[in-house]
């Protein structure tokens, strides 16, 4: 679906295609100093998940890959600019995320190479902050004494768990998200999204294009994030015996609980905005009824309390602790 | 495209650019090989960004083209065909190769040839000519001692320089524990001098393909000094070239030695190799005792290995022998790696102490230097 935002010819990845939507300031911020000759050898782009990094990372190596940019931006047109969209560049080098030290390795090997067609080598690294030790570890070396073409780009939703060898090694670009109400304007203007209900996506995704654009792709994670609701609205209504016993259950599906938790934050954020007398800010409008039901029977000290526990947990899981541990200690604090 | 040509010619190509193509990558065209078929030509190339290999020869071409397809299936179906004569053609609609031989027809999909690397050619930089006999020999004596490991890239590869005024040519490789430093006469005219890092695997592919037909190889360094081609009569390979500092060579060659042993290589070589067996154990830990002659006997270098669980041995060498008595233990996969490649009869040892490097020099030959660290032996 990405690819109706550019029209897209032939064999393309999609996300090379994507131009730098609603991340206009640090594009420019980039290009300016690309036009400089001021680049830096290695950039770690930061901001929250879904936030655009990667996308804006991939931006940032076509421009510098460019065989004719003009003002530190990619022309689009050149060969280099062709091969990075089809995902054919010799000079751009894209690790396998999350990194492992092997993989590593043999793309700080590749990347001693002089390039190939282009003025430089790239190597985009994403989620530095999810790379083993060892992997983080063998970046040291070459980040602080890179060939003298080779550029990294690192991109990490969570600098602070970033090694802060690496952090002081690298120029450090905050990618702010567009915001709500521009992601529901691209949405729209893109994607042919009804006004209405891409403002409600656009608030959901906490005003990140990237996570809009996902859930547009994937209904499933729509389907996910209403189930996430539901069980949270039965965890509430149950017994304390009940709620225990559905912990370890939750807690076994890894993969999806920052999701879920993200999505029970939106829902308690909600329930206090409708608690405060604002239903019509609410992000997930299609549960009104049960929203308008529980904003009744809890008080705003109940709520908030929750809202930040949940931010905790969400903040522990992402820190490593054990989910089931976390889950329970959460669970068992909700109001009955 | 349209041709009809020899299934040995097309097996020997695909056979030796096959070497060049990616076993493992991220971009899929790599795994293919490129066929270009013009002015009676047809030219096969692969690469994996780090080498590419280029091969050419003569066929029928009825209408020029190009397209890339998969190089193991190519390979696969051209090599296990009985018949002498091989057309071949392009459907440019599907980019479907198509191959035909007798009874035997195949269509292979391929890739758009536009997408693939770009390889250079002679006529883009400075060229010069080096003897194939000896670069065949500098290649063999010098690449040993590259890092294989990549934990610094810049060791992989051997550091060439050509200095056109002094005449002379020069390769060395240094992984840490060992120096190879091999000169070599130089008198073709060239402006400037070159000084570059060739990555070591590149050199033995190349080392590979040097005929033995005595044609001199043509050696061209691109205009970006990005890269290195080295055509031969029918193949070209292109090495990317390393960037990064190497190591100061000169200054890892010691000047002085308090020993100097000459030594008969092979026996020198089978003695390191009966010590290799007794020192699996002991971290390859051979030790050469260097015992000077006096007026009543010739002096004798001592090879020895110990492990405490399987035994030991111990070989002596007559060899002439000046200075101190010394015994330092060496690395025996390092020994065996510079005594195999040596072609001088008898070798000059020199060392000084059991911590410091040791020397090794074919006696005949002063453009041949080999440094080897010692190891530490507790006692």
């Amino acid at each position: 679906m990405t690819a109706v935002i550019h029209a897209a010819s032939g064999d393309v990845d999609p996300e090379f295609r994507l131009p730098t939507h609603g991340l206009e300031a640090a594009a420019a911020r980039l290009a300016l100093a690309q036009a400089r000759g001021r680049q830096a050898h290695a950039s770690l782009l930061t901001g929250p998940a879904h936030a655009g990094k990667r996308r804006l990372a991939r931006w940032l190596a076509q421009a510098m890959l460019c065989l004719h940019p003009s003002a530190g931006e990619p022309c689009g047109a050149c060969r280099s600019c062709r091969l990075v969209f089809a995902g054919q560049h010799p000079d751009l080098m894209v690790a396998a995320s999350p990194l492992k030290v092997d993989s590593t390795r043999q793309l700080l090997a590749d990347l001693a190479l002089l390039p190939l067609e282009s003025p430089r080598r790239v190597a985009l690294l994403a989620d530095i902050d999810q790379a083993t030790p060892g992997a983080a570890n063998s970046l040291l070396k070459t980040l602080e004494e890179p060939p003298s073409r080779a550029v990294l780009i690192l991109t990490a939703s969570q600098p602070e768990r970033v090694l802060s060898t690496i952090r002081s090694r690298c120029r450090i670009i905050s990618v702010r998200p567009p915001g709500a109400v521009i992601v529901a304007e691209l949405l729209t203007r893109l994607q042919d999204v009804p006004p209405d209900a891409a403002m409600a996506l656009g608030r959901r995704s906490g005003g990140r294009l990237d996570w809009a654009l996902a859930e547009l792709e994937d209904p499933a994670r729509e389907q996910e994030r209403i189930e996430g609701l539901l069980l949270l609205e039965r965890l509430l209504t149950a017994p304390r015996s009940e709620r225990l016993r559905s912990a370890p259950e939750i807690a076994r599906r890894t993969d999806a609980l920052d999701a879920l938790l993200e999505g029970w934050i939106g829902w308690w954020r909600d329930l206090l905005l409708w608690r405060s007398g604002l239903p019509d800010a609410v992000v997930n409008r299609e549960r009104s009824v049960s929203l308008a039901t529980f904003a009744e029977a809890l008080s705003p000290a109940a709520i908030l309390s929750m809202l930040s526990l949940t931010e905790d947990a969400l903040r522990r899981l992402r820190a490593n602790a054990a989910p089931q541990l976390v889950l329970e200690t959460l669970i068992l604090e909700m109001p009955s | 495209m349209n041709l009809t040509c020899l299934q040995e010619d097309l097996a020997r190509g695909l056979s030796v650019v096959g070497r060049a193509v990616a076993t493992r990558t991220t971009l899929p065209i790599l795994s293919n090989i490129l066929i270009e078929a013009a002015d009676g030509r047809v030219q096969l190339s692969a690469t994996n960004l780090e080498i590419g290999i280029r091969a050419w020869f003569e066929s029928d071409v009825e209408t020029p083209g190009a397209i890339t397809v998969p190089a193991r299936l190519l390979s696969d179906f051209v090599h296990s065909l009985p018949t002498p004569q091989v057309s071949v053609s392009l459907d440019e609609k599907t980019r479907t190769l198509n191959i035909r031989s007798d009874r035997y027809r195949a269509d292979i999909k391929g890739i758009d040839a536009v997408d693939f690397p770009i390889l250079p050619t002679v006529a883009d930089g400075t060229v010069f000519m080096l003897e194939a006999a000896t670069l065949k020999e500098m290649i063999a004596q010098v690449t040993i001692a590259a890092a294989t490991d990549d934990a610094r890239p810049i060791l992989t590869g051997v550091l060439t320089t050509v200095d056109p005024d002094a005449g002379r040519i020069t390769m060395a490789a240094a992984d840490g524990f060992r120096l190879s430093l091999r000169e070599a006469q130089f008198n073709e005219p060239l402006d400037g001098s070159v000084s570059v890092v060739i990555p070591a695997r590149a050199l033995l592919e190349l080392g590979r393909v040097i005929g033995d037909d005595g044609d001199p190889v043509q050696v061209c360094l691109t205009a970006g000094r990005n890269q290195i081609l080295f055509r031969m009569r029918h193949v070209d390979i292109v090495s990317q070239l390393l960037d990064g500092a190497f190591p100061d060579v000169a200054k890892i060659v010691p000047t002085g030695h308090g020993t100097r042993a000459v030594i008969n290589t092979k026996a020198l070589h089978g003695a390191v190799r009966i010590a290799s067996f007794f020192a699996r154990d002991s971290a390859n830990i051979v030790r050469l005792n260097f015992v000077p002659g006096s007026d009543a006997a010739p002096g004798q270098v001592t090879v020895s290995a110990q492990s405490a669980e399987v035994g030991g041995n111990q070989s002596e060498i007559e060899a002439s022998v000046e200075g101190m008595p010394v015994e330092i233990a060496f690395n025996a996969k390092y020994l065996m790696d510079i005594l195999g490649v040596l072609k001088s009869d008898q070798v000059v040892y020199d060392v000084s102490t059991p911590s410091s490097p040791g020397v090794i020099r074919p006696v005949d030959d002063s453009e041949f230097t080999h440094v080897i660290m010692p190891m530490h032996i507790a006692r």
